[in-house]
Parts: C-alpha cells; sequence; structure tokens
C-alpha cells in the first residue's frame, strides 16, 4: 500500500476524535480492529517460548546425534574386530609347523586405554599373559559341570578366565606367523601383525608368504596372542606369551583384538586419556593338537 | 506501532493480512507448537531404541565369542581329562550363570538341553536332548532380567 502523499497532515485534535467515530474509507487502516495483529509483547513472549522449545529440540537433537555417531563407531568396530578374527581363527584351526609367536609389549600406543577397568584405582597395569600379576585380586572361576568343574587343571591356579586375570592390560602389538596346511590346496606362510597400510597407521595386516599383504582391521590399538602349552610344567605355566618355532604346534591360541570405536579421530588423543574401544577375543584349537 | 488507525499504513509497516481474514493468535500459536513438540518427543523417544537395537546387536556378536571360546576350553581340557563333554551332555538343568571375568557384562552356563529354545517343536534340532550347550546371557549385575543371548552347540 503506498502512501497518500497529497493528503494533508491531520492535526492531533481530529486525530483524537477520529479514534471515537468510524474513518472514511482512504483514512482507515487496513486492519481492523476486530482482527488485529500482534502486540509486540505477544511476539516476544511467542519468541521466547519457541526459542525455548527449539533450544531443548535441538539440544536433544545434538545429544542424539552424538550417541547415534558413537553407536555406529562401536558397531564398526565390532564388525572389524569380528571379521579379523574370523580369518585369524580359521587359519589357526588348519596351522602347521614352523609355528611362531612373537611377543611384542613394546610397540605400544598410549600404553593402554587409560579406563581402570578393575575399579583398583590403577589403570593399565596388567600385562597381557594369562596370569593374575598386579594386585592379588584373582579368584577362581570354573563352573561346576556335574563332578567336574571346567577347566580342570585351572583349579587352584591363576588362569585365562578366571577373575582378576588380564583384566586392565597395556596393549601389546603381538606377531603371529605360521604354516597353514588348508585341506584343499598348496601349504601358505601367514604372518599377522599391526603395521602401516597404503599410508594408514594401525592396520592389521595379513602377510601371505612374505609377498602379498592385505589389511584385516583398522585402527588396532592391541593385538594380543597366548599360547597353550599343554606339555609345561605347572598347570599355572600353560599360558605363554611367546612361541619358538622349535617347539611342537601349541594346542591352542588366545586371540585378542581390540580396536578404537569413538568417532573421534584416534590421533587426537594424549597418553593417559582414555579412549573409547571395543575387544574381540578367542580361543582358537588347534585341532591337530587336540587328541 | 504502526497501525495507529488515523493514517494510512505504508506498505513497509502495514501486516499483509488479507481482507476478511484474521491473524493467529498467541493460543493458537502456542497448541500448534505443543503439536510440533509431541511429534518431536515421539521421534526422540524412538531413537534410544535403535540405539538400544545397535548395542543389542554388538553383544550377540561378543555372545556368540565368548561361546565359542568356552567350547574351544571344554573341547581342549576334554582331550586331556575326557568326561567333560559327556557330563555336560547328561545335565538337564543347566549349571549356573557364572559371569565372564574379561567382560562382565555376560555371564555363562553349560547345559545339555535347551535354555534358549523350550518351545520349539522336539523335531527342531535346536532342542536336541544330550547335546552339550554353552548357554551366554547378559549377567545379572548388569541387566537384572539376565536376558539370554545366545545358545551354542557343541561336540
Amino acid at each position: 500500500m503506498t502512501p497518500n502523499r497529497t493528503q494533508p497532515p491531520v492535526p492531533r485534535l481530529l486525530r483524537r476524535a477520529a479514534a471515537t467515530r468510524p474513518l472514511p474509507a482512504r483514512g482507515r487502516a487496513r486492519i481492523a480492529p476486530a482482527r488485529r495483529a500482534f502486540t509486540f509483547l505477544e511476539i516476544l513472549v511467542a519468541l521466547l517460548v519457541a526459542l525455548a522449545l527449539l533450544t531443548s529440540v535441538v539440544a536433544t537433537f545434538i545429544t542424539i546425534l552424538n550417541l547415534t555417531a558413537k553407536s555406529d563407531a562401536h558397531l564398526v568396530a565390532v564388525a572389524n574386530a569380528r571379521a579379523a578374527l574370523e580369518t585369524i581363527s580359521m587359519e589357526i584351526k588348519g596351522a602347521a609347523l614352523p609355528f611362531l609367536g612373537l611377543n611384542n609389549p613394546e610397540g605400544l600406543f598410549l600404553g593402554g586405554d587409560g579406563v581402570d577397568n578393575d575399579g583398583d584405582e590403577l589403570v593399565d597395569e596388567e600385562q597381557p599373559d594369562g596370569r593374575n600379576d598386579d594386585d592379588g585380586d584373582w579368584a577362581d572361576q570354573h563352573a561346576g559341570i556335574g563332578a567336574w568343574a571346567e577347566r580342570p587343571d585351572g583349579l587352584g591356579v591363576d588362569d585365562l578366565g578366571d577373575f582378576g586375570v588380564d583384566e586392565d592390560c597395556v596393549f601389546n602389538l603381538d606377531e603371529l606367523a605360521f604354516r597353514v596346511a588348508p585341506s584343499s590346496g598348496p601349504d601358505y606362510d601367514v604372518l599377522y601383525r599391526v603395521a602401516e597400510f597404503q599410508g594408514r597407521e594401525r592396520v592389521l595386516v595379513r602377510l601371505i608368504d612374505n609377498l602379498s599383504t592385505s589389511p584385516l582391521a583398522y585402527d588396532v590399538l592391541s593385538f594380543n596372542c597366548l599360547y597353550w602349552n599343554p606339555a609345561a610344567a605347572a598347570p599355572a605355566e600353560r599360558w605363554a606369551e611367546s612361541w619358538s618355532p622349535s617347539l611342537n604346534l601349541p594346542a591352542c591360541v588366545a586371540v585378542e583384538i581390540t580396536v578404537h570405536a569413538d568417532a573421534k579421530p584416534i590421533e587426537s588423543y594424549t597418553n593417559g586419556q582414555p579412549v573409547r574401544t571395543v575387544t574381540e577375543r578367542s580361543i582358537i584349537n588347534i585341532e591337530s593338537m587336540i587328541p | 506501532m504502526g497501525c495507529h488507525p488515523t493514517r494510512p499504513l505504508s506498505a513497509r509497516t502495514a501486516f499483509s493480512l488479507p481482507p476478511g481474514g484474521s491473524a493467529l493468535s498467541l493460543l493458537e500459536v502456542l497448541v500448534a507448537m505443543t503439536i510440533l513438540l509431541a511429534g518431536a518427543v515421539a521421534v526422540v523417544g524412538w531413537l534410544p531404541t535403535t540405539l538400544r537395537q545397535n548395542e543389542r546387536s554388538a553383544d550377540a556378536t561378543t555372545a556368540v565369542y565368548i561361546a565359542q571360546m568356552k567350547a574351544e576350553e571344554i573341547r581342549r581340557d576334554d582331550s586331556f581329562f575326557g568326561g567333560l563333554i559327556s557330563a555336560i551332555e547328561a545335565m538337564t538343568t543347566g549349571t549356573l550363570p557364572a559371569t565372564f571375568p574379561l567382560d562382565t557384562r555376560f555371564a555363562y552356563s553349560f547345559s545339555g538341553e535347551t535354555v534358549l529354545y523350550p518351545d520349539l517343536s522336539p523335531a527342531d534340532p535346536r532342542c536336541e536332548s544330550g547335546v552339550a550347550r554353552v548357554i551366554i546371557r547378559y549377567d545379572r549385575s548388569f541387566r537384572p532380567n539376565g536376558d539370554l543371548l545366545y545358545e551354542l552347540r557343541f561336540k
């Protein structure tokens, strides 16, 4: 609506009087009193209410986005570790000599996950060795199976699977190498280790016959193996951290893979800062050593 | 404000209400916002369910590995001591759930009868009697219901 510039100004006295009687068609405002718009106060109140609602909705939405990102990172990490563990398990089942297990507690990244997993006010204080070697909180853990107990020779000695054993460990970057004798096809040598792969750090790789390398899992913070020696002199010594090629095959191998599980890049962590991780572990028997 | 009744409003200050139309009252706006908020709350309430399902999916994977680990231990020790697997096969009621020490959210037990599929037809191999099983569930300290997660049959 364009203002009527030719109309003379209305004196103040007349304007007051106009408020009490109907206005001529040209001078009347387009908004009739019965259909009035918002007042300034109403708009302010509505904006404040809307702002409060939107703030809470946006805050909730951001929280959900963060939770979803963490959940996704967790699922990816689980899938990552699981796929690697599947491959390693299948090949260990067909393992043949020579068999080599290198223990490497030195190649640590951040030390451990920076979390007091066992609530003893110490962080990452254990070596992953199948023994309770830190705080004396060990307790035997065996399900009773009729007249038997699971792991019969583990009774009374600390053993992988007992309380207090390897519950708050530092990260290890072990290496595992052996020959694979598949039921069909030729034998081949396989080596698993955490290394750089195509410019990316902390990749668990699988090296075949020292020639071809393929990635098994990304963002691997720890790769730890233990070897079960049925010929060990004492039950407490059955789990070994390394395995010499001069020995026969171990009866079974415990494999543990810890993968970073957060949307936050691993490079952004500082030493000692808690890291969100996923650990998948399994025990794999070497069938040829099981009577 | 720019709606003084005694002089015409300029294009910049006028409210563009259609002739015969009316503006929304504050009450109407509030009602609309409440409906919007109710919708948003419904969506927000649905998302945690999805997150829980994701978590359960990841836990189911872990449960599979724990079951395989326990079965491998039993197989390994049975090869040296004998009698372990047949003792499990003979069990009509499972062992008491034992907390899995390396991940205390889970508990395991052994049984010769199914615990996860008690209602299936007897012809279904999943409920076959006299087969050694590892049963994985949530530990009661983590989930008081002790929900079952996975049952692995092994020999």
